[in-house]
């Protein structure tokens, strides 16, 4: 499973090479409006590996392996606009739980005040 | 030299379709392997069921091991290079040449020759330990090969159902360096993995040589 945050180049770019490399069998994007080249590219690559992304945003939760999930905290129903970094800000922030432990993926998400 | 060269033809198909090389080196490779293969062949054996009953002592006879198998793969390595075939060997010719090879098997007269080898064979091991060669003591070296291979079979059986059911429970994460930006891989404990976001360069988690970046299988 590759899951992909936001298409911000420093994070998007590097996945396209892990598409052709690997036998991808998921690939989960954050819900959020993608219109730039760096989209374009992604897009092109997915549909050339026949691939169907996953959307998700908050309130979601992914099952990797009974036991294991991902839950998607970010991006929210509504994204944000006018927020001073809406990408960074309409990330996909996840969070890993295992057991009774979790961890925050929190991304490029900004503080909020 | 008759075994190098039949291990060398019953195998260069796959190596020259996966590897895309002709092993001409294979050939005095195995003649040097030769001597260390029994080292090498027990010393993982008693490794994996050692491994099997506790962890730190399989460690232990892995490091008894790893003398004769470093030390042979350092002399192969050293061994003059192999030749590149272009990539037109494929699944085809594979099949052929094990077709052509298991055609070979069943040329008539040759089952019935290949158990007079067995025989001969067992009855030169018993002329080696000295003893007369007699009906009931072919019976017994039989009943020894047999148990010998059902134990191997036992063990092996053991390990891959290690490999396939066991999970150690753990959830590991690696958090690659890839310069700007993040990307984390997790594996499951059942070995899904699950990779997040993956630096902004194309070659900034497949680049070799980087820990923790599996070389293939599923993501």
């Amino acid at each position: 499973m590759v899951v992909m945050t936001h298409i911000d180049g420093d994070h998007s770019r590097g996945l396209l090479e892990v598409l052709d490399r690997y036998d991808v069998a998921t690939v989960v994007v954050g819900d959020n409006p993608m219109d730039d080249q760096s989209s374009q590219e992604w897009q092109a690559r997915l549909d050339r590996k026949h691939i169907d992304p996953v959307e998700v945003s908050a309130g979601q939760v992914l099952e990797v392996e009974p036991g294991v999930t991902l839950e998607v905290l970010n991006p929210a129903a509504v994204p944000f606009v006018g927020s001073g970094a809406d990408r960074n800000n309409n990330t996909g922030m996840l969070l890993l739980v295992y057991s009774s432990v979790s961890f925050l993926l929190a991304s490029d998400i900004d503080a909020f005040t | 030299m008759v075994v190098s060269i039949a291990a060398t033809l019953a195998t260069w198909s796959l190596v020259a379709m996966n590897l895309d090389r002709l092993p001409l080196s294979s050939i005095p490779a195995t003649l040097l392997a030769l001597p260390a293969m029994p080292f090498i062949l027990v010393g993982v054996l008693v490794t994996c069921g050692l491994g099997l009953v506790h962890p730190a002592l399989g460690q232990i006879a892995g490091w008894l091991t790893f003398v004769p198998l470093s030390s042979l793969l350092g002399l192969v390595s050293s061994l003059p290079a192999t030749r590149t075939l272009g990539h037109w060997i494929g699944t085809p010719v594979m099949v052929a040449w094990y077709g052509l090879l298991a055609a070979l098997l069943f040329v008539p007269g040759r089952v019935a020759r290949a158990q007079g080898t067995a025989v001969r064979l067992i009855s030169a091991v018993n002329h080696t330990f000295g003893e007369p060669v007699r009906h009931e003591n072919q019976q017994r070296w039989l009943w020894g090969f047999v148990f010998l291979a059902l134990a191997l079979l036992g063990i092996s059986l053991a390990l891959w159902f290690q490999v396939f059911q066991g999970t150690d429970g753990k959830l590991p994460g690696y958090f690659l360096d890839v310069g700007q930006s993040d990307s984390i891989l997790i594996v499951t404990p059942r070995g899904k993995q699950v990779l997040v976001d993956c630096g902004p360069n194309l070659t900034s988690a497949t680049g070799f040589g980087r820990p923790h970046v599996p070389h293939g299988g599923a993501a």
